[in-house]
């Protein structure tokens, strides 16, 4: 009941940070200076007749003031219609549907290898010798602290160009997934490891695992069965933070891949003022980010029930 | 480690033989005085500031230089990092660009931190509406990825160095802004801020003399961490081809050409 009343809340919160992404961009598009028909007509360029400039200025209600013009765009988009895209002319939703799967598999694996070599590393690691967290430290920090193009561009020239194990571009297949989810898992395992190692070392000092050593666990066992949950729920916090943001992630690993995905899409729409898509690309990371964290708080009670009474 | 601080832990190690004691002892003292970590921080800070006052001293040769016969050469004596499309050498275009990423990061931090002081400071000293509305539409921004946000800023006012600060500084602001209104709330309490203004302080005077100064540490902390944040978005918005445009160099740039010239002319 509680937990149902939870989601509810979240959800409703959701929907108003949703609200607040939509009206905080169109507000900002509107007070800054520049003609949108314009632009719908395919920038100063093209040089529209006046006539298309004022069939344009009618057909988008660029002649009303502002609230109507506001009213208007929220009203579609509760009804799904995200407007169209003034450079590719097809509906905003279809162009983001479109690069969709690329993206969604590209940060999925990415997460996947992420939390995978989080959870190896940060336990086989937490509570050794002090030059091997030293070093694992060490790769943790450079690694989180470099830009993502120069970690990808170093998977590049090793695995595609000097060994020519992988594609080095392109969006067909496995093999061409791979470089670029293991850029993204890279930037995110630093952080990440750094967390959940701390944690764990925290947690191995605590009584209970002497006690579960002194039953006669061994080290792997006690780390897997019982440190390992009791450290997870700070670093499932984080994910949660950085999973949502794997999107702007995305941006520069598609274009350093040459690979299809919203990351281009956005990239080609701030190019060319294509706003509507901006807008579109801007909310989709908002309800990435609010379902995200929605699923992280979910998580929290099934690591740890007592967070339902807390 | 001074000698006093060796005995003082020879003598704290009961436990331990006294040969044990002295060599831990000793190599403990050695990796205080120059720990490798902090040694090499100090080398590349001290090249990075060389590099943004006196490039040439680093890289005798001309940035700007461009030679159509050079294009591509692959790293070697002659140019430490080879020559790009236009045949410019790498090295020498890299460290000349890094007083102007240093320029971008540091700007856009500050930028960021002062709208992020400003706004943290409404918050925390303004009613309940306005503190609820300021921190609503943070969170909205926080929804958004930074570089996204970036991106977006980018995709209203145009590119350009400028505008790529601008941009990046606006990521910084929700982060700067949450810190400064939770340190406005324990600070606006405090009993010297409640002393000046039974004094009869101004409001103004009291905000800026006692409530400003002790709120703004540990932002002023998260800032100088943040300045490598925002030379790396920079970098990337850059690399995007929406920060500095290409006759002048800008640190990282010549990477993503790097990253098309190496398909087109691999080995």
């Amino acid at each position: 009941m509680f937990a149902l009343r939870r989601i509810g809340l979240r959800l409703l919160l959701g929907v108003a940070v949703l609200w607040g992404a939509a009206t905080l961009t169109f507000v900002a598009v509107f007070i800054i200076p520049g003609d949108t028909a314009l632009l719908i007509l395919g920038g100063p360029d093209a040089r529209p007749t006046q006539e298309a400039i004022a069939q344009v200025r009618a057909d988008y209600l660029l002649d009303q003031p502002f609230i109507v013009q506001y009213f208007h765009y929220l009203g579609n988009l509760l009804q799904g219609d995200l407007g169209q895209s003034y450079r590719l002319r097809i509906p905003v939703a279809e162009a983001i549907g479109q690069q969709l799967p690329s993206t969604a598999a590209l940060a999925g694996f990415a997460a996947l290898l992420a939390i995978t070599l989080t959870v190896a590393v940060a336990l086989a690691s937490a509570q050794r010798r002090p030059w091997i967290r030293a070093i694992v430290s060490s790769a943790e920090v450079f690694l989180a602290s470099v830009p993502s193009f120069v970690v990808g561009f170093a998977l590049l020239i090793l695995f595609a160009f000097t060994w020519k194990l992988l594609p080095s571009s392109g969006t067909a297949g496995f093999p061409s997934l791979i470089l670029p989810a293991a850029t993204l898992a890279l930037i995110l395992f630093g952080p990440l490891s750094q967390v959940l190692r701390n944690e764990l070392e925290e947690v191995l000092e605590q009584p209970f695992v002497l006690t579960a050593r002194a039953r006669g666990l061994s080290d792997f066992a006690v780390r897997i069965r019982h440190a390992l949950r009791h450290a997870a729920i700070p670093t499932v916090t984080m994910s949660g933070f950085i999973v949502g943001g794997l999107l702007g992630g995305s941006v520069i690993t598609e274009t350093l891949f040459s690979r299809q995905g919203i990351g281009g899409l956005m990239l080609a729409s701030v190019y060319n003022k294509d706003l509507p898509v901006i807008l579109g690309v801007v909310l989709l990371s908002a309800a990435v980010y609010v379902v995200v964290n929605l699923l992280v708080d979910l998580l929290y009670t099934s690591i740890d029930p007592r967070v339902v009474t807390a | 480690m001074t000698a006093e601080g060796t005995i003082a832990s020879i003598t704290e190690a009961p436990g331990k033989s006294g040969f044990r004691a002295v060599t831990d002892a000793i190599s403990r003292s050695r990796l205080r005085g120059i720990r490798p970590g902090v040694a090499l921080s100090w080398a590349f800070i001290a090249t990075l500031a060389v590099a943004s006052l006196a490039p040439s001293l680093l890289a005798p040769g001309d940035p700007l230089e461009v030679d159509p016969t050079r294009t591509f050469i692959a790293p070697g004596a002659a140019h430490w990092f080879g020559t790009d499309e236009s045949g410019s050498d790498v090295y020498t275009r890299i460290v000349h660009g890094a007083g102007a990423s240093l320029v971008i990061g540091i700007t856009a931090t500050v930028i960021g931190l002062l709208i992020g002081i400003a706004v943290g400071l409404t918050a925390g000293l303004g009613n309940r509406l306005v503190e609820a509305s300021i921190m609503r539409v943070l969170d909205v921004t926080l929804a958004v990825p930074e570089l996204l946000l970036a991106l977006v800023v980018i995709g209203i006012i145009g590119g350009g160095t400028i505008n790529a600060i601008l941009a990046i500084g606006a990521g910084g602001v929700a982060y700067y802004a949450r810190i400064v209104r939770a340190q406005t709330h324990k600070v606006r309490s405090a009993t010297y801020v409640e002393a000046a203004r039974t004094l009869g302080f101004s409001r103004s005077k009291v905000v800026f003399r006692h409530v400003l100064p002790n709120a703004i540490k540990p932002v002023l902390i998260l800032a100088t961490i943040g300045i490598g944040g925002a030379i790396g978005a920079g970098a990337s918005l850059s690399f995007l081809g929406l920060g500095t445009p290409r006759p002048r160099p800008s640190g990282v740039r010549c990477s993503r050409s790097a990253a098309t010239s190496s398909r087109t002319h691999p080995g």
